[in-house]
């Protein structure tokens, strides 16, 4: 990618429409010995053709945020609240029309765009043209088994860490492609056949129609998390969210899924989550980076900002204890201290405890997202850390949060 | 920082294969490593990367005597360990220690962190006390110490009246009955060894940062960082001078990376420590290694001073993994190569150059020297291709098939050749090798088509292994066929085809735009 190119899309501009809208996520889970707030009010956009980016420490809520908008949380895990909306009209239409029972018409409402869905709905519709729908999201973290069974690789489709784990070991990689193509695409026979060696080909497996019939061992790792890939596209999904896709590959091999991921996403207009530990692909790949710390998203900005000037502490940190970025330095930066699990609801700033800027009110304060200089934009980018916004005194920083908190005003 | 010291571990034409059937039937074995040589000096860390599969685990081990070596020697201090036995084997241990990739799996989890820690020196039976008279030569030492060659090495001097004890010892010398007698000394110990070796294992509880508390609980109970800090406390145990690191951070996060990282320093600065560090994340390598060795398929492509070899890549193969590693800067706009395919199998490596199949800069056969480079990487996928196929297996139906001439299941080689080539146009020459490779392939001939291939375009890289070439000042040295006089540098090579290469994706932008 050019950096003009790169530049172009770093800040999607306010007229493009998030495919994906995640509002205040909450995802716990309940054990007999303690309630995990695995994630706690998480909010992010995808859009279309760009590639969002989730980095975090092990344990601090990535997968589960990935998981929560596909609706996979099983039990004893639950989402306590939030909303995770899917803006793609079509797939609107379809299901107003399947399940016109459980829709709710918000088109002629005078809608602030929070107006609630009623009881069992999920699907809503905000605007039509003459009767058509043109508008309107589907309620992911209301929708039943069935839909999200539909929308799950249909729509939103996921690539995992482990390709080995996520193909069946005794079906030719064919046989799955066919399955899915089956499943989503109704196609069956010769037409699904040439249709999963047209995708093979996409993701760069030459030899295309032999590889078809081979079992999964008898691929490469690199091959592998290729076809997962090409299992993901086979419905033509809307959104793509990988979870650390090139985790368990070599740095050779991860360049080429990489940039097998880049070119499918301008192709093919993919909305790409992508969720990583490792600052360089992220780096790499992103559009926007998300940081995620304990459950909540610490900053949130443009790649090139947040590199350049990271705001947040824990941020800051992270990115000094990366050995590539301190040629010559002596010794690694360090961050004291171990990930909290967030065993109770954000009363405090939960990186506090590791914090070498930390003061008095971050250990009874719970920090909002806000910009880091004051009338900048949070939406662009957002920092949750009392230290911001920079040029405010740190006294009237505090003062407004007291005021919110009784006021009752909080976001 | 060119002065090394001395050589601690000289490692000549090593290597380790697996599976040596030998039978009728039996595959080739895996050739994991295949004939390497290098020094590992004293105090020096030797960082050791490649991709995985690339053999670089299997050396660590086989440095370490965890591996059986096929051929080959490794010199320790002068003597070749691969010869070493039974007790001599198990004395030597103690100077070659391992911290293992995954803290996982590498602690029992049914014993305490301190019975782990504890565990090698209960079997070695530490502290194997040494001792000696000041200025005078004693014939026996009776007791818990044995005699020593050199005095210095002693763990416990006699001088006169006095007796010392090394520093680095949880004893003192009030702990000791020593006396002489004639040519006779006795050294009998007055605390139980359990107890000296539980305070040596206090001692690197601390040293490791872990606290002393951490003695009687389970691993269970410590995250990823802290049990592999308890595993470097295990090799430490016995005071070893080299460590084999196999990828000790890899599992780890980035922040907890840091501290590792950290601590293995001020550990081989404390302890007079060589490391060799093996590890396939370039970033950490660049920050703790001395030199770095490249490996590919068994065997060192590339070896020299970090700093030297990051910045100016000689080989190829380290030029195309550096540009692999996405750098944590999105300002930063690189020249990537991207290599082709995956290494090749070591149970069938190629004849010449290890990295020959996926080199993007190979030396052409001078009838093809003006082939576009645009149809010749094409040749190059090409002969991918038809390698996979000669290499994958066969059902009996298939080999019935073939056998009876009708063919392969996907026979239709041609159809690749059409894909492959379809929007470039090869000329004739090449046309005629690539159709009648084509046709060997649809006749079930795959292997005939691979050598055929391999005789038409393969060159110098294809048929002899590479020497060693020495390159850049501080005694550098790469295996590539483009370092003789009579080619042109990689790295002149390289920027060309990386420079053809942008083209297209430029030309795609401006269209974007």
């Amino acid at each position: 990618m050019s950096s003009e190119s790169r530049a172009a899309t770093a800040t999607p501009s306010s007229g493009d429409r998030p495919m994906v809208v995640v509002r205040n996520l909450q995802t716990t889970f309940y054990t007999d010995k303690e309630t995990i707030h695995a994630v706690d009010g998480v909010s992010f956009s995808l859009y279309p053709g760009a590639t969002t980016g989730i980095v975090g420490e092990s344990g601090s809520g990535k997968s589960v945020t990935a998981r929560s908008i596909m609706g996979l949380i099983d039990s004893p895990g639950r989402i306590d609240g939030g909303s995770v909306r899917f803006q793609h009209v079509p797939t609107v239409r379809q299901f107003a029309d399947q399940y016109g029972g459980q829709t709710t018409e918000l088109s002629d409402a005078r809608s602030d765009g929070d107006a609630s869905l009623e009881g069992e709905d999920f699907v809503a519709v905000t605007e039509r043209s003459n009767g058509e729908i043109t508008d309107g999201y589907v309620e992911m973290t209301a929708a039943p088994e069935e839909a999200l069974r539909q929308l799950r690789g249909g729509g939103i489709a996921m690539v995992f860490q482990d390709p080995l784990s996520s193909l069946n070991p005794v079906y030719t990689v064919g046989n799955q492609i066919r399955e899915a193509l089956g499943l989503h695409q109704d196609l069956s026979g010769q037409a699904a056949r040439e249709e999963a060696i047209e995708l093979l080909e996409a993701v760069g497996i030459p030899d295309a129609p032999r590889r078809l019939g081979e079992y999964p061992h008898e691929f490469s790792g690199g091959m592998r998390q290729r076809a997962v890939i090409a299992m993901a596209l086979a419905c033509d999904p809307e959104v793509l969210i990988c979870d650390e896709p090139t985790t368990a590959l070599d740095v050779t091999i991860q360049a080429q899924i990489l940039q097998l991921l880049q070119r499918l996403t301008e192709e093919r207009d993919l909305a790409i989550m992508f969720i990583t530990h490792d600052m360089g692909v992220i780096a790499e790949m992103s559009d926007r980076v998300n940081v995620m710390y304990a459950g909540e998203i610490v900053e949130s900005a443009p790649a090139a900002s947040l590199f350049d000037s990271p705001a947040h502490p824990y941020t800051e940190g992270l990115l000094g204890s990366i050995p590539g970025r301190q040629v010559g330095a002596d010794r690694l930066q360090t961050i004291k201290g171990d990930v909290p699990t967030p065993t109770a609801p954000a009363s405090d700033c939960r990186f506090a405890p590791r914090c070498p800027k930390a003061f008095d009110e971050c250990t009874t304060v719970h920090p909002e997202t806000v910009a880091p200089e004051s009338g900048g934009d949070p939406e662009e980018h957002g920092v949750g850390c009392l230290l911001y916004p920079e040029d405010v005194s740190e006294a009237r920083r505090i003062d407004d949060y007291h005021v919110e908190s009784e006021g009752g005003e909080r976001l | 920082m060119n002065d090394y010291g001395e050589p601690l571990v000289e490692v000549r034409e090593l290597k380790t294969y697996y599976d040596e059937g030998g039978g009728p039937f039996s595959d080739p074995p895996v050739k994991a490593v295949d004939g390497v040589s290098f020094d590992i000096h004293r105090g020096e860390t030797l960082g050791l990367v490649g991709e995985s599969g690339c053999g670089k685990t299997t050396l660590g081990r086989t440095l370490v005597q965890l591996e059986t070596a096929t051929a080959g020697q490794v010199d320790f201090d002068g003597r070749d360990v691969t010869r070493l036995s039974g007790t001599e084997l198990k004395r030597w241990r103690r100077d070659a220690q391992m911290v293992f990739q995954d803290p996982e799996s590498s602690l029992n989890d049914r014993m305490t962190v301190g019975e782990i820690i504890r565990e090698p020196l209960d079997v070695h039976d530490w502290p194997n006390l040494t001792a000696a008279v000041e200025d005078r030569e004693v014939t026996t030492v009776r007791g818990d110490a044995r005699a020593v060659d050199t005095q210095r090495d002693a763990d416990i001097v006699v001088s006169g009246e006095s007796v010392s004890v090394r520093e680095s010892l949880p004893l003192s010398a009030e702990e000791l009955s020593v006396s002489v007698s004639g040519e006779t000394l006795t050294v009998e110990l007055e605390v139980p060894k359990k107890a000296i070796r539980r305070d040596r294992v206090r001692f690197l509880l601390d040293r490791v940062g872990l606290q002393e508390e951490h003695y009687f609980r389970y691993p269970h109970q410590f995250s990823g960082g802290q049990r592999q800090r308890v595993g470097i406390a295990r090799a430490l145990a016995l005071e070893p001078e080299f460590i084999v690191l196999d990828e000790p951070v890899s599992a780890l996060d980035v922040s907890v990376q840091a501290k590792v990282l950290n601590l293995l320093d001020d550990l081989q600065a404390e302890f007079d420590l060589t490391y060799l560090f093996i590890a396939h994340d370039l970033s950490v390598v660049r920050h703790i290694c001395d030199r770095v060795a490249v490996m590919y398929l068994g065997n060192v492509m590339e070896l020299g001073p970090t700093e030297e070899l990051f910045r100016d890549p000689a080989n190829p193969y380290t030029a195309s993994l550096l540009s692999a590693i996405p750098e944590p800067d999105p300002s930063v706009e690189k020249d990537r190569i991207t290599l082709r395919g995956s290494p090749p199998s070591p149970r069938d490596p190629p004849s010449g150059c290890p990295f020959a199949t996926r080199c993007p800069v190979t030396v052409r056969p001078d009838a093809y020297a003006d082939v576009d480079d645009d149809v010749w990487e094409r040749i190059q996928e090409f002969r991918d291709v038809v390698r996979e196929r000669s290499r994958a297996s066969k059902s009996l139906v298939e080999v019935a098939r073939e056998r009876l001439g009708l063919g392969g299941d996907y026979d239709n080689a041609g159809e690749v050749v059409t894909e492959l080539f379809g929007d470039v146009a090869p000329s004739s020459a090449v046309e005629e090798v690539l159709e009648e490779a084509a046709d060997r392939v649809d006749a079930g001939d795959a292997t005939g088509a691979r050598d055929l291939l391999a005789s038409e375009f393969g060159g110098i890289c294809d048929t002899e292994y590479p020497e060693a070439h020495s390159v850049g000042e501080a005694g550098r040295t790469s295996r590539c066929h483009r370092h003789r006089a009579d080619h042109d540098e990689p790295a002149a090579v390289a920027s060309e085809v990386a420079n053809l290469r942008d083209q297209p994706t430029d030309d795609q932008a401006a269209a974007d735009d």
